[in-house]
C-alpha cells in the first residue's frame, strides 16, 4: 500500500493543467488501526422494474431469500447472503406532490420529500428537488464531502436527471467524466513543501477576493436572490476550508485505464462508463476519502441511453424510456425489457462485487456499508409497489439474505432505516407527515 | 433533379381515421387527463414548460396580446438572478482574453427555464463552484503565458499599469464600471502579490479573481430608483447593454457598447436600436441566433440521439456532427446573411452540405464541404425537412409521431402539450391506438397526427418510400383544432406542404415572436409582460417576419429595458 498524505493531494494545486480541488475531507476513523467507519452507497437505475411478477422472490416477509432469483435478478445471486430485498413500499409523497406525472419520482427518491417545481412550470418535467437527500445529509453529520458519481445522468435542466440534493433547488450534479471524477479523489502530485504553501497562498488570495465581492453584491440584490448568493459564498468558504486541511489516507487507487475512442458522453460506451465509476467509487469509499457515495446510472426515464452494446450481448435499437412504455404492447417488447433491467442488475452486482473485492477488518468493505439498489417509480410509472434492495451488513448491524415485504408502507421509513443503521437515531426522514418512523428491519 | 416521390401518394386513409370522432370532439377542449408521455427527455426539451398557469395563454401560449389592456402602464413580470451558460462563459473568455479552448465545455449543463438554458432556478453547486475556479485558474494562467498583449500594453511592474489593467479589466469582466471598493480590494490583491510573487504573477491572480467573482458569473442587473409607489424601474444602461449582449452575442458587451451605456446613447429608443443593428452586423450574433434555433427546433437532441446503425449504417458522430453543421450555416445565412425572413428559413429549399449529408439528402456531393447546394423543392423545405431536425425527433430505429408532432405543436403553434399521469398503460413510438383511447386522444391528437405527416423521412431525414417496417409511407398529416387559437388547422401532405402552411401563418408568427421573447428574457412571459409581448409580435407581423427586425424589436419593449424592484 503507498501512503498518500492529504497534503500531498492538495499539493497539486495550481501545478499546470491538473487542478483539482480535492474532496472535503478525509474520514478521521481512517487512522491506522481504528475499526472502518460505516458507509452508505446508493446505485439507482431508471424506470420501474417491471412489475412485481418479474422480481417476487416467491418466498413471504422474512424468510431467507431462495438459491434462485427471478431471472431479471440473477445477477445478484452470487451475493445473495449479503442482501435484502424490500418489496411493497410506497412512494407516499407522491400523493401529495401536485405534480401527479409518472416522472417526479427521482425527486422524492433520497429526499423523502415532494419537488420544487420551477416558477410558473406547466411540465411536471420542470422541478428540482424540495429538500437535502439521504446521501448529503448522511455525509453532513458525518462530516464528510457526499461523493455524487453517474454514468450518461444527462439533462441538468431539471429534477429529472437528479437524485442528490442539498435542499430545495439545491441540486447535485453526479460527475459524468471518469477522468475528472478520479483526478478529484486521487490526483497525485510531486511539489516542495515551499511550492505547495505558495500556490495556498495564491488561492486564499483570490478567494479572499471572491468573498468580499459576494459581501458587496449581497446588498445590491433584492432578498430572493440573496439566497442563491449566501450558497455559492458556502461553496467558497468550504473550499478555504479544503485548503487548510491535512490529514492521512492509506490506499493505493488504480489509475483507470480507457479504451481507444473512449468518449464518456456517449451511448456506446456507456458499459464502461459505469463500470470505471463504480471502480473509482470502491476505491474511494475503500481509502476513507468518503463514507458516502451515489452512483446514478442514467436518470428518471434514460430517455438518452439505447442499450445497443453488441459486446454485453445487448441489442436493444430503442431508448431505454421508450422501451419501458412500449415493452408489453410489441413482439420482442418484454424480452428487451427484461433484458435491460437484466443489465441493470448486472451492474449493480458490479458494484457489490467491487466493495466485496476488498478486504478489511472484520470481512470486506461491503460488510461495513449499507448499498441501496433504488428505482425511481413503481409498476405502470405507479408510487407502488417499489422495489429496493438494501446489501451489505452495516458493520453487522443489518441481518440480510431475507426478503422483506411492508405492504403500502411509505418509503420514507427505509430512509429513516438507513439514518439508524449508520448510527443516527433519527425518529423520521423526509416529510414527516408522510413518515411514520424506522422499518423494523 | 426530379423528386424521388414523383407522383404524390393519392389521398389515402389517415391512420387515426378509425377512431370516433365523437370521442375526439368531446375531448378537444382539454389535454388534461390524457395519458402516454409526450416527450421523456429530461426536462431540457424546447418547450418542456409552457406558459404558467393562471397566466396569459395558459394552455394555449397566444393570447398574451389580448391581456395588454394599457400599453402606457408600464409592467414587466420578474427576471431572477442567473448564472452565466456555458456557451455564454465561452463567448465571454473568446472575446476578454481570446481563449477559445472550450473549458466551459466541462460544466455542468445549463439549467433550461421555458425552453432556453437560463441557470436560474437552481443555486450553484459545490462541483460547478470548484469547476469555476479551476476553469479560471487554467484561463488566468494561459492568458498571462501566451497572450499577455491582448490584456494590457503598458509595463505591467509600474502599479499604474496595474490598477489600469484593474480599471479597464474589471468593467469588461463585471459589464460595468468597478465602485472604488472594487478598485481597492483589486488593487490590493494586485500589489501584495506583486510584492510576494511578482508582476507576472500579480496579473494572473487578478484575471483569476475576476474570472471567479460573481459578479462576473452572475448576470447582476441593477435598476434606476423607481418611482415612488412604483416596483418597476428602468435598468442601468449598464445592465440594458448587458441584457443586449447576451441577447444578441451571448456574450458580453465589447467596449463600444459599455461607452455607449456610459454616454447616454442606450437612453434613448433610437440609440438601442442603432446598437443593436450594430450588434446584428458583427460576427458575434452568429453564435447567438444559432444557439436560439437549435434550442428552439430541438436541434440539441441531436448530441445524444442514438442511431441503429444495422438499420442506419451511414450513421456516425461525423454524420452527427454534419447535420448540426447544416442547420447551423442555414441559420447564419437565412438570418444574418440573408432577408432574415421566418418564410425563408421554412420554405428555402438552400442549404450547405458535405459529402455524407449528399448521400442522406440523395443529392450529388458538392465541390466543397458545407457549399451551397438547392434541394428539389417537393421534397425539401427549410428547417423542417432538415436532416438534423428529422434525426433529433426520432426514436433509433423508427420515426417518432409523438416527439416530431409536439416539436410543431409547441414550438411553432406555441400549444404545450402536458405529461402523463401515472399508472397508464403505455404504447409504442407508432400506435395508433393513442388516438381511439378517450383517455390518450385528448394530448395525443396535438402531436401524433402532425407527427405521421413526416413519415416519408426516415429517422436519419432520409426520403423514402417505405418505413422501418416495410410498409408503404402516407405523408398525410393533419393539424387538429384545439382550444389554442391557431390559423392553421386542417389536413396536410408531407412537410413541404405543412411548411408552407406554418410559413403563412399569423398563429406562427406571434408564437415565434413568444420563443424569441423568452430566448431574450430567458423566462417564461407573465400576464405583465403582455403589452411587451404584444409589441413584439405586431412588429414582427408589420416587418413581414423578419428576425432581425424582431431582435431590434425585443429590445425596445419595457420587458427589457425595466425590471421588478421591490421584492
Amino acid at each position: 500500500m503507498t501512503e498518500f498524505s492529504r497534503r500531498r493531494l492538495l499539493q497539486g494545486l495550481g501545478a499546470g493543467a491538473a487542478l483539482s480541488l480535492p474532496f472535503l475531507r478525509a474520514t478521521p476513523s481512517m487512522a491506522a488501526g481504528s475499526a472502518p467507519p460505516k458507509r452508505f452507497a446508493v446505485f439507482f437505475s431508471a424506470n420501474e422494474p417491471i412489475n412485481k411478477g418479474y422480481w417476487d422472490p416467491g418466498v413471504k416477509s422474512g424468510a431467507a431469500l431462495p438459491n434462485k432469483l427471478p431471472d431479471m435478478m440473477s445477477p445478484l445471486e452470487p451475493f445473495l447472503s449479503k442482501l435484502n430485498i424490500i418489496g411493497d413500499l410506497k412512494l407516499k409523497t407522491r400523493d401529495v406532490d401536485p405534480h401527479k406525472g409518472g416522472h417526479t419520482g427521482i425527486g422524492h427518491t433520497l429526499t423523502g420529500r415532494i419537488n420544487s417545481p420551477f416558477p410558473n412550470a406547466s411540465s411536471e418535467g420542470q422541478y428540482w428537488a424540495g429538500g437535502i437527500s439521504l446521501d448529503q445529509y448522511l455525509a453532513q453529520k458525518m462530516g464528510v464531502e457526499a461523493l455524487t458519481l453517474g454514468a450518461m445522468p444527462g439533462g441538468g435542466s431539471s429534477g429529472a436527471s437528479r437524485i442528490s440534493s442539498l435542499g430545495k433547488d439545491q441540486p447535485v450534479h453526479p460527475i459524468d467524466d471518469p477522468k475528472k471524477a478520479f483526478d478529484k479523489l486521487f490526483a497525485n502530485f510531486n511539489l516542495s513543501e515551499a511550492d505547495a504553501a505558495k500556490l495556498r497562498a495564491q488561492k486564499k488570495s483570490v478567494l479572499d477576493v471572491v468573498a468580499k465581492d459576494i459581501a458587496r453584491l449581497k446588498q445590491r440584490l433584492p432578498s430572493t436572490d440573496r439566497e442563491k448568493i449566501d450558497i455559492h459564498l458556502g461553496h467558497i468558504q468550504a473550499i478555504e476550508t479544503k485548503l487548510g486541511e491535512v490529514s492521512q489516507i492509506s490506499c493505493s487507487p488504480q489509475n483507470p485505464s480507457y479504451p481507444s475512442g473512449y468518449d464518456y458522453k456517449s451511448n456506446k460506451w456507456l458499459p464502461t462508463t459505469a463500470r470505471l465509476q463504480m471502480d473509482i467509487l470502491a476505491q474511494a469509499l475503500a481509502c476513507g476519502i468518503t463514507n458516502v457515495a451515489t452512483f446514478q446510472l442514467g436518470n428518471s426515464g434514460s430517455s438518452q441511453i439505447t442499450p445497443m452494446w453488441p459486446e454485453e450481448n445487448m441489442n436493444v435499437n430503442n431508448s431505454y424510456h421508450n422501451v419501458a412504455h412500449d415493452w408489453n404492447t410489441q413482439s420482442a417488447g418484454e424480452a428487451n425489457r427484461k433484458a435491460i433491467e437484466k443489465w441493470n442488475f448486472k451492474m449493480f452486482a458490479y458494484m457489490l462485487e467491487k466493495l466485496d473485492s476488498i478486504p478489511e477488518a472484520g470481512g470486506t468493505v461491503l460488510d461495513n456499508t449499507v448499498v441501496l439498489y433504488a428505482k425511481p417509480i413503481g409498476t405502470k410509472h405507479s408510487p407502488y409497489p417499489m422495489l429496493y434492495i438494501l446489501a451489505g451488513k452495516a458493520g453487522g448491524n443489518l441481518q440480510t439474505g431475507r426478503y422483506l415485504s411492508f405492504d403500502q408502507v411509505p418509503h420514507n421509513n427505509l430512509l429513516t432505516s438507513i439514518c439508524n443503521l449508520m448510527g443516527y437515531n433519527d425518529a423520521k426522514f423526509g416529510d414527516p407527515n408522510i413518515c411514520t418512523g424506522a422499518l423494523a428491519l | 433533379m426530379t423528386s424521388r416521390i414523383a407522383p404524390r401518394a393519392p389521398m389515402r386513409p389517415r391512420p387515426w381515421s378509425r377512431l370516433s370522432l365523437v370521442g375526439v370532439s368531446i375531448l378537444a377542449a382539454a389535454c388534461a387527463g390524457s395519458i402516454v408521455e409526450p416527450d421523456d427527455r429530461e426536462g431540457n426539451g424546447p418547450g418542456s414548460t409552457g406558459p404558467g398557469k393562471g397566466e396569459p395563454g395558459g394552455g394555449s401560449g397566444m393570447s398574451a396580446q389580448a391581456l395588454c389592456v394599457d400599453s402606457s402602464k408600464i409592467d414587466v413580470g420578474r427576471a431572477p438572478l442567473r448564472r452565466l451558460t456555458r456557451l455564454e462563459y465561452a463567448n465571454i473568455v473568446r472575446d476578454l482574453l481570446g481563449d477559445t479552448s472550450a473549458v466551459a465545455q466541462a460544466f455542468s449543463n445549463d439549467e433550461a427555464v421555458g425552453g432556453y438554458d437560463a441557470n436560474s432556478v437552481a443555486s450553484v453547486s459545490q462541483l460547478q463552484t470548484e469547476d469555476y475556479l479551476e476553469a479560471a485558474e487554467t484561463l488566468a494562467a494561459s492568458a498571462v503565458a501566451n497572450n499577455l498583449s491582448k490584456l494590457t500594453t503598458c509595463n505591467i511592474t509600474e502599479s499604474s499599469c496595474g490598477l489600469a489593467f484593474i480599471e479597464s479589466f474589471g468593467r469588461k469582466a463585471f459589464r460595468r464600471p468597478l465602485d472604488q471598493e472594487e478598485k481597492d480590494t483589486y488593487g490590493q490583491l494586485y500589489s501584495t502579490a506583486k510584492g510576494q510573487w511578482g508582476a507576472s504573477k500579480a496579473f494572473e491572480l487578478l484575471v483569476q479573481a475576476f474570472l471567479s467573482s460573481p459578479s462576473f458569473l452572475y448576470l447582476v442587473e441593477e435598476t434606476e430608483a423607481p418611482a415612488p409607489g412604483e416596483n418597476v424601474a428602468r435598468v442601468t444602461p449598464f445592465t440594458l447593454a448587458s441584457r443586449m449582449s447576451f441577447l444578441l452575442w451571448a456574450s458580453g458587451p465589447d467596449d463600444a457598447l459599455l461607452d455607449a451605456a456610459q454616454d447616454g446613447t442606450l437612453d434613448s429608443v433610437d440609440g438601442v436600436k442603432t446598437e443593436a443593428r450594430r450588434m446584428l452586423d458583427d460576427p458575434r450574433a452568429a453564435e447567438a441566433v444559432i444557439s436560439f434555433h437549435e434550442q428552439w427546433l430541438g436541434i440539441t437532441h441531436l448530441e445524444e440521439a442514438a442511431k441503429d446503425t444495422t438499420l442506419f449504417p451511414e450513421w456516425n458522430d461525423k454524420l452527427r456532427h454534419s447535420m448540426r453543421e447544416e442547420t447551423r450555416r442555414f441559420v447564419q445565412n437565412v438570418v444574418l446573411s440573408g432577408d432574415a425572413k421566418l418564410n425563408t428559413l421554412l420554405t428555402s429549399s438552400d442549404s450547405y452540405i458535405d459529402a455524407p449529408l449528399a448521400k442522406v439528402y440523395g443529392v450529388a456531393a458538392p465541390n466543397k464541404a458545407f457549399d451551397k447546394v438547392s434541394f428539389d423543392a417537393s421534397e425539401r423545405s427549410g428547417v423542417l425537412t432538415h436532416a438534423s431536425l428529422l434525426a433529433a425527433h426520432s426514436g433509433a430505429s423508427e420515426t417518432s409521431w409523438v416527439h416530431r408532432g409536439k416539436m410543431v405543436r409547441e414550438q411553432f403553434l406555441c400549444d404545450p402539450v402536458t405529461s402523463p399521469p401515472p399508472g397508464v398503460e403505455s404504447n409504442t413510438l407508432l400506435d395508433p391506438s393513442r388516438l381511439t383511447d378517450p383517455s390518450c386522444s385528448g394530448c395525443h391528437k396535438k402531436m401524433d397526427p402532425i407527427g405521421t405527416g413526416f413519415d416519408a423521412y426516415s429517422p436519419i431525414g432520409v426520403l423514402r418510400f417505405t418505413d422501418e417496417k416495410g410498409k408503404a409511407v402516407s405523408e398525410l398529416g393533419e393539424i387538429f383544432e384545439t382550444d389554442a387559437e391557431v390559423d392553421v388547422v386542417g389536413a396536410f401532405e408531407g412537410p413541404v406542404e405543412l411548411a408552407q402552411k406554418l410559413a403563412s401563418s399569423e398563429a406562427v408568427g406571434k408564437c415565434v415572436a413568444v420563443q424569441w421573447f423568452r430566448y431574450a428574457n430567458r423566462r417564461l412571459e407573465t400576464a405583465a409582460d403582455a403589452c411587451s409581448v404584444a409589441k413584439v409580435q405586431e412588429e414582427f407581423a408589420s416587418s413581414k417576419g423578419d428576425i432581425r427586425e424582431l431582435l431590434v424589436s425585443i429590445t425596445t419593449t419595457d420587458a427589457f429595458r425595466y425590471r421588478t424592484t421591490a421584492e
